[in-house]
């Protein structure tokens, strides 16, 4: 991104070559530009303005409602429940994502034989389809499923048991425990993209701090904690921002556990999975669009936090 | 720069705006756009040309097949008219969605009899009552439950029942003699039989955490969820209670379980792999067990008899043509045909499917089904209803777990019922 715009002021021999130049530079961008514009902003836009309507599908604007439809939804306990549920969500899977994906990263990053393995190894939940991949786990995490069975192999070392989950306790037909199934599922699929990105980062932490740490008398610890830890705070930045995003749109794996109720008891019902339970099924745009707003602006608040919290964004970003 | 763009961009959403409005003249009232010729008498042909765009969603293989034999048929009938088959293979309701807000429906679709409500309310779908006058055809062999589930507010018929099914109780033949138990025929032997059937690995019965099979012991104790004019929430009831404590009876002494109690996604595929020796299901369940997966053995008997009779529910799917078809006139030659005894002979001459009219000849075997289709009860309410569903199938999951009671079941959905009401 950084190497497109040209910067300081050019001799004005130079300037006509320059517009040209830039005239090119928007030519080139002008298409890709005009389809985000329409698909995604133009979206977003659209939806802002449907949110405050009485919107039929096929019929258009109905009744302008105003703050109608925010205020259906701020009162709907259900509602409240999804975005509990999914901010819940969030504030355990991402630190959970960030401290697996760079564990990992960490791990690839030293020079060991197999390197390329272990790194296609960890990413390799992230590129395969994440409907195949909650299918197999609901089957894993069925009373009778592969789960139950190695807490039955390990006995007295079956930590669920510890804390009173039955041997054939059905950890996504619970509504105690369907949501932090999910949790974990989603913290491994996703730890290997964060890897990546961790990986991406720590790269940019030039040897010669690790060779002046290390004449210092730096142990292992030491440099993680002092030197790369705190380096990588831009990694931190986008990472965490990604991840949160991510999680806040938490849909594909609790619709395909708990379909489009959100069962058992709403455990699984997310803002999205309301959302979309919402227009497809009670055919309700303007009410859903504003859930979409709302979750819309959830989402900007949280990512202008992290910004202050980590300070700018790298420059790679 | 910046405002610049702002303003284009206002511009452009305006714009798109007004072609959304000027495209729908107020709601989907009205009869079909085109004048549909033919005369009324003439064998119930219609003059029609052109292409139609059906689509659906499709099962199996075989109910492909079946599909072409009745292409074969309709083209042979109606020369003049070509079928563009376009099935949906994912989440087919948002696929409609999407096509009806862009004005763009194929011109015969299936709706299932769930969401019809939702989608005549929405002026989705054509009225088809006159062409139903225009070509005389006969509307009386179907049976009443499921015609109504699709009859809108106005008491226009919005699409016909392709076929349907009701619920019946599939039992294990070999669970019940070893057990030494008869086919149960009354609430009380229900109880018993599941009692008498249940070991530690096999459920005596399979019970869902759905209205959709929940809404039939209501029936059968004489509770409901509306009057019969959808004016007023009736659940709240001695008769729903009931109902509903009849049914978590079964979870209470461990005779009956649900699927994630049994590790099965659904009843039928505990039935299926013998996990449980009785399930309520519908025709659906059949291509099931008779697939390569499980090998249990099966009959099936009518759902048996609540306090207040015989109930059952009425599942079915019609086809309907789209309130902004290109080709109405050919639509309805097509979903004339479809919906006709010619071409639902075919349809349901596997058995994959059950005929929704009375002048179909009947499949082997599916007595019980076809019984329960003279009382049956449609699943089809008022727009919004899956609200209520999503209330009620919570809220028993919670009380299956103990979280909940009959009394939260049934405050939670008549709450969410009297919501689709206002």
């Amino acid at each position: 991104m950084t190497g497109i715009s040209a910067g300081g002021q050019a001799p004005s021999s130079l300037r006509r070559e320059q517009t040209t130049e830039a005239l090119a530079g928007y030519a080139f961008i002008a298409v890709p530009m005009a389809i985000f514009l329409v698909l995604n902003i133009g979206a977003i836009a659209f939806m802002a303005f449907i949110s405050v309507w009485d919107w039929g599908v096929r019929a258009g604007p109905r009744e302008f409602l105003g703050v109608e439809n925010y205020v259906t939804a701020f009162e709907d306990p259900i509602f409240w429940r999804a975005v509990w549920n999914t901010v819940r969500y969030a504030l355990i899977v991402v630190p959970l994502q960030m401290a697996l994906g760079l564990f990992l990263a960490v791990i690839v990053n030293q020079r060991i034989r197999g390197q390329t393995f272990f790194r296609a190894a960890f990413y390799f939940p992230a590129i395969a389809s994440s409907a195949a991949i909650t299918v197999l786990f609901i089957f894993m995490m069925s009373p009778q499923g592969l789960f139950n069975d190695i807490r039955a192999l390990v006995g007295p070392l079956d930590i669920p048991g510890w804390f009173g989950f039955p041997p054939n306790h059905s950890w996504l037909g619970h509504s105690s425990t369907a949501l932090e199934s999910i949790m974990i599922l989603n913290a491994w699929t996703t730890s290997g993209t964060m890897m990546l990105f961790y990986l991406a980062s720590l790269q940019t932490i030039s040897r010669e701090t690790y060779e002046a740490a290390a004449i210092d008398g730096a142990g292992p610890w030491q440099t993680f904690w002092r030197i790369t830890f705190p380096l990588l705070k831009p990694g931190h930045y986008f990472v965490a921002t990604v991840s949160f995003i991510g999680a806040l749109q938490v849909f594909d794996q609790a619709y395909i556990a708990g379909g489009p109720d959100g069962s058992p008891n709403n455990a699984l019902t997310t803002i999205v999975l309301f959302l979309v339970r919402n227009t497809v099924f009670q055919v309700d745009f303007g009410f859903a669009a504003a859930v979409g707003v709302i979750l819309f602006i959830l989402i900007m608040a949280v990512t202008l936090i992290q910004r202050r919290l980590f300070g700018a964004a790298p420059a790679w970003y | 720069m910046r405002r610049r763009l702002l303003i284009l961009f206002t511009a452009l959403m305006l714009a798109l705006t007004a072609c959304q409005a000027e495209e729908s003249p107020g709601g989907g009232g009205g009869g079909p756009s085109g004048s549909p010729g033919g005369s009324p008498g003439g064998g119930g042909q219609i003059d029609a040309s052109g292409t139609v765009i059906l689509s659906g969603w499709q099962a199996s293989p075989e109910e492909g097949e079946l599909l072409q034999q009745m292409f074969d048929g309709f083209e042979e009938a109606y020369p003049e008219v070509t079928i563009d088959y376009q099935p949906v293979s994912g989440d087919y309701a948002q696929q409609r969605i999407a096509d009806f807000s862009a004005g763009t429906p194929p011109d015969v679709f299936y709706v299932d009899s769930s969401l019809a409500p939702d989608w005549i309310e929405e002026g989705f779908l054509l009225p088809l009552d006159d062409y139903i006058a225009q070509t005389g055809f006969d509307t009386s062999q179907f049976y009443e439950g499921y015609l109504d589930a699709f009859r809108g507010p106005d008491g226009m018929i919005y699409g016909l029942p392709k076929d349907a099914s009701t619920l019946a109780l599939f039992y294990n033949p070999d669970m019940f003699e070893a057990a030494n138990v008869e086919p149960p025929t009354t609430w009380e032997e229900l109880a018993a039989a599941a009692e008498a059937l249940t070991t530690d690995e096999v459920a005596g019965i399979c019970l869902s955490p759905d209205l959709a099979r929940v809404l039939a012991f209501v029936y059968q104790a004489g509770g409901s969820i509306y009057n019969d004019d959808f004016s007023e929430v009736t659940f709240d009831s001695d008769e729903t209670r009931e109902a509903l404590e009849f049914y978590m009876s079964f979870f209470e002494n461990g005779s009956g379980r649900s699927p994630a109690q049994i590790g099965a996604g659904w009843c039928g595929e505990a039935f299926d792999t013998e996990r449980a020796a009785m399930a309520i299901e519908g025709n659906w369940l059949i291509p099931v067990l008779e697939g390569d997966t499980g090998e249990a053995s099966y009959e099936m008997v009518e759902l048996p008899e609540g306090p207040a009779g015989r109930a059952t529910l009425a599942f079915t799917v019609s086809y309907s043509i789209g309130a902004d078809s290109a080709n109405p006139d050919a639509g309805w030659a097509l979903l004339s045909y479809l919906t006709g005894p010619e071409g639902m002979e075919i349809w349901t001459s596997k058995g994959l499917a059950l005929p929704s009219r009375r002048d179909v000849p009947e499949p082997e075997g599916r007595e019980a089904l076809l019984a329960g289709a003279e009382y049956a009860r449609p699943w089809s309410f008022v727009p919004g209803f899956a609200d209520v569903v999503t209330a009620f199938n919570n809220s028993i999951s919670a009380a299956i777990e103990g979280s909940a009671t009959v009394d939260d079941m049934i405050s939670a959905t008549t709450e969410a019922a009297q919501g689709t009401l206002e």
